[in-house]
């Protein structure tokens, strides 16, 4: 029962863009219009943060309303009710027509939540954090725009809408990572996020050109509808089903950091801290898997990518992990276990479980926007230090960002009934009993790593908990003293993403546990389908537990190696394999390998086009070669106009004799028309008084008329083909020309 | 036949005539004496439009014509010869390869 006049969705989206739009320039607008007093009220951060929270805040409060209005349409077992608002027809070409529309259904309804409701949150850290940037009225405009790309992704109804939405936080991605364009370092990482965002932009846009070629429908319902089209044929030896997935998942690589495209997050931690917290942990990055278990119904007719998604998911939860063993930078820590993450949601999708990859994208949301923040505070407090290495005891300095940044720090770990758990949990379960008929032990292998993982999780999150709190303090002496609490601005937001990390798990309870029914799955269950699943409740039970037991064990390691700073255990092992800890810190050389195998050449070849066919070809051959074309004319006509008169008359007397000659030459013009049984005629010669002409008709090289009067010519073709007559034309000077006319006879006609 | 003047001789002698000029307009350096080919090249015209018009009389307008012409060009000479004095007055020369003045000096 869709109802296609939902305004508050309209609303949801234009909101933020209000708000960009407001801080972006209008309110300088006013203000320089209304005189130095109210500019300066207008843009000063009490306005700019109210606009910029409130534009986002009522949004959320909007969604919130929308979907609540919503719920009693979502029946279990039924086809996805949907709400939707048609804002224009955007592209109408042939058989193809896009509707720029908004549609809510149970999937995008939690994604907005979560994407309006944290990104609420984090503004109003922002208005602490970003007190003292003197820009801080371009950061919240970009953070207003990201909001409104965002949930226009979330929202968007077809293929290009959330391509625009896509497109759209890359950009304000780009932006914000490069927010202190001054520093070199940060605009490079910026520049480097966006480049390899267009890698995997481009294999989306494929995917989306693909399938409209395919189906002739790029919005979800359409391509539902049509999907048995996508199914048969076959693409660059592949079914256009699965290149379609893998296409579309390269594109998701891209954006929410997986192998082989994960490098750009790391370098993205130069932006600000609440913008890594937004964009590269809670919102932005989870793109990917939004739009994987969007199209879920296209990845369950394609094994082979789900088969792709789910191995890349697991490799790259793994590796992220391993290489966050060795960072010692706060915010590189947190960026790796956001990859690893990541990765566990693109397990879950690929193992068909996309409620549960869902799930953990919110519960993830919560737990790692609050780590960030925390980092945050840790950051304003160490006076802009990163390094683990020269923290430690803040505990007693910092304690509620000690307390929130420990509740989240369990639940990313898996500690039982913190958020993390039930939605790690019940990845590692759906992979166990997936009965993946097309590869069985895909799901298995995806489910070892994830178990890894979660072991490897909980040592390098206590590892960065135990380095940043316990222990004593390794900074400076004269820094130790002045350590204390950010203000209430950026408190209170940690606090309500803590109370989440610890609370937002309740609502997906595995059946196991028999105290509440897993609502958030229910929800979902209309929208997203399911991997069939086999297994039972004591197998459901040792699962969670081999989880649990691996997270303890790195928990444990963690507390032995760093519980009390860094142990001389750790100093021992780190000492024994030089090599190999070089290499996990080292992030695996990845950055290097690429940067031989893929910048290098693409440099080769903007050199190449820069010094061969900027430098070389445009600018000396093209533009300055015509320039001395021009030169050298000039410099031949200024010998010519020399100012001496008989060089003039000589020139002249040249001038009329060419002019002369070409006048009195002949000019062999002739019409032919062929007539019948061979009898040619030509006639109508362009003849001055005194012409002569002789004719050759057959060729042969003997004439038959010779040095004839006459104007008009008659000759019979004894048999049909082509033949060349010869016509030689004297002037009464003496002057003569010959032409050879081509004759196709054809006697049958 | 000899002792008869045909087109033939006319026509020949008027291109001998024009040859003539040509090459002294070409060769001389002398203004008046280029004025002076110019005249003989016109008067080989002339010679042409007379010898025409006494082979094909019939409404003499080649006489016409090279009375019109002769006319013409006695006021060209005299406009050719003020040019030649003044400019020998103002340059102190009327050899043509000497007077330059047409030519921007840059």
């Amino acid at each position: 029962m869709p109802e296609d006049k939902y305004y508050p969705l309209a609303f949801v989206v234009g909101l933020p863009l209000l708000g960009a739009i407001l801080n972006g320039f209008v309110l300088d607008w006013l203000g320089r219009l209304l005189g130095k007093k109210v500019h300066k009220i207008l843009v000063s951060r009490v306005v700019v943060g109210t606009v910029a929270v409130l534009s986002v805040f009522l949004s959320f409060v909007v969604a919130l309303y929308a979907v609540v209005w919503h719920l009693p349409l979502v029946k279990e077992g039924e086809e996805a009710p949907w709400l939707s608002f048609t804002l224009w027809n955007w592209i109408k070409v042939g058989g193809l027509s896009i509707d720029l529309k908004l549609f809510l259904d149970p999937l995008s309804a939690v994604m907005v939540l979560v994407v309006t409701g944290v990104s609420s949150v984090i503004h109003f850290y922002s208005t602490g954090y970003m007190a003292h940037d003197p820009s801080h009225r371009r950061y919240f405009a970009f953070l207003n725009l990201f909001v409104f790309f965002m949930v226009l992704l979330v929202l968007g109804d077809s293929l290009p809408v959330m391509f625009i939405g896509w497109e759209g936080v890359g950009l304000c991605s780009y932006l914000l990572i490069g927010f202190w364009y001054e520093d070199k370092a940060k605009a490079q990482a910026g520049k480097k996020a966006f480049v390899v965002n267009r890698i995997g932009d481009f294999g989306f846009l494929l995917g989306i050109f693909l399938i409209g070629t395919v189906t002739g429908k790029v919005d979800f319902h359409g391509i539902k509808e049509n999907l048995g089209m996508l199914g048969s044929g076959e693409v660059l030896g592949i079914s256009p089903i699965t290149l379609a997935c893998l296409l579309l998942f390269l594109g998701a690589t891209g954006k929410s950091a997986q192998i082989p495209l994960y490098i750009w997050l790391p370098d993205a931690m130069a932006g600000p801290t609440p913008v890594s917290a937004l964009i590269h942990a809670a919102t932005m990055v989870t793109a990917g898997v939004y739009m994987i278990a969007r199209l879920n119904f296209l990845y369950m007719a394609s094994p082979p990518a789900m088969a792709v998604v789910a191995l890349v998911g697991a490799g790259t939860a793994i590796l992220a992990a391993t290489i966050g063993f060795a960072q010692n930078d706060i915010k590189k820590v947190l960026a790796y276990s956001t990859i690893s993450q990541l990765g566990y949601m693109f397990m879950a999708v690929g193992v068909g479980a996309f409620a549960a990859g869902i799930f953990h994208l919110m519960t993830h949301a919560f737990f790692k926007a609050c780590l960030f923040l925390g980092a945050g505070c840790v950051i304003h407090a160490m006076h802009e230090r990163q390094d683990i290495q020269e923290m430690g005891g803040l505990r007693k300095k910092l304690p509620h960002t000690h307390w929130t940044f420990l509740v989240s720090v369990l639940a990313i770990s898996g500690a039982p009934f913190f958020s993390g758990f039930f939605s790690k949990d019940e990845i590692l379960w759906r992979a166990f009993s997936a009965n993946f008929q097309y590869a069985p032990w895909v799901p298995k292998v995806a489910w070892i790593l994830g178990v890894i993982g979660a072991g490897m999780t909980a040592f390098y999150m206590f590892r960065l908990y135990f380095l940043t709190f316990a222990g004593k303090f390794r900074g400076p002496g004269e820094l130790s003293n002045k350590i204390h609490e950010p203000s209430y601005l950026m408190i209170i937001p940690i606090m309500i993403l803590g109370v989440l990390a610890v609370i937002g798990g309740f609502v997906g309870m595995p059946h196991t546990f028999h105290l509440f029914p897993n609502y958030f799955e229910h929800y979902l269950e209309p929208v997203l389908a399911q991997m069939p699943s086999q297994g039972g409740t004591a197998e459901e039970w040792g699962v969670m537990g081999l989880g649990l037991g691996t997270a303890l064990l790195g928990f444990s390691v963690a507390w032995i190696l760093y519980g009390r700073g860094p142990s001389l255990a750790i100093i021992k092992i780190t000492g024994t394999i030089p090599k190999l800890y070089k290499i996990v810190a080292g992030k695996f050389f990845v950055d290097e390998i690429y940067g031989i195998l893929v910048v290098r050449p693409i440099g080769w070849l903007a050199a190449f086009s820069h010094r061969v066919v900027d430098r070389f070809i445009i600018d000396k051959i093209m533009v300055e070669g015509s320039a001395w074309i021009a030169g050298v004319c000039g410099w031949l006509l200024r010998k010519v106009q020399n100012g001496i008169i008989h060089r003039y008359a000589w020139v002249m007397a040249f001038g009329l004799t060419v002019f002369i000659y070409i006048a009195a030459r002949p000019m062999p013009d002739i019409d032919v028309s062929v007539g019948q049984d061979g009898l040619v005629e030509f006639s109508n010669m362009h003849k001055h008084a005194g012409y002569l002409m002789s004719w050759d008709f057959d060729g042969d090289g003997k004439f038959e008329v010779i040095w004839s009067e006459k104007n008009n010519f008659k000759y019979k073709y004894p048999k049909s083909g082509k033949w060349v007559a010869k016509m030689r034309v004297r002037s009464p000077w003496g002057f003569e020309r010959e032409k050879k006319i081509n004759v196709v006879i054809d006697t049958k006609k | 036949m000899l002792n008869e003047i045909s087109i033939n001789h006319c026509l020949i002698l008027s291109g001998i005539l024009f040859s003539i000029g040509v090459a002294g307009f070409l060769t001389r350096r002398n203004l008046i004496a280029v004025l002076m080919c110019i005249e003989i090249m016109l008067n080989s015209a002339n010679l042409l439009l007379v010898s025409y018009n006494r082979f094909n009389p019939s409404n003499h307008a080649g006489q016409i014509f090279a009375l019109l012409s002769i006319v013409i060009a006695a006021g060209e000479a005299a406009i050719g010869l003020v040019i030649a004095i003044n400019a020998f007055r103002l340059l102190g020369t009327i050899r043509t390869d000497e007077i330059k003045e047409m030519k921007d000096d840059a």
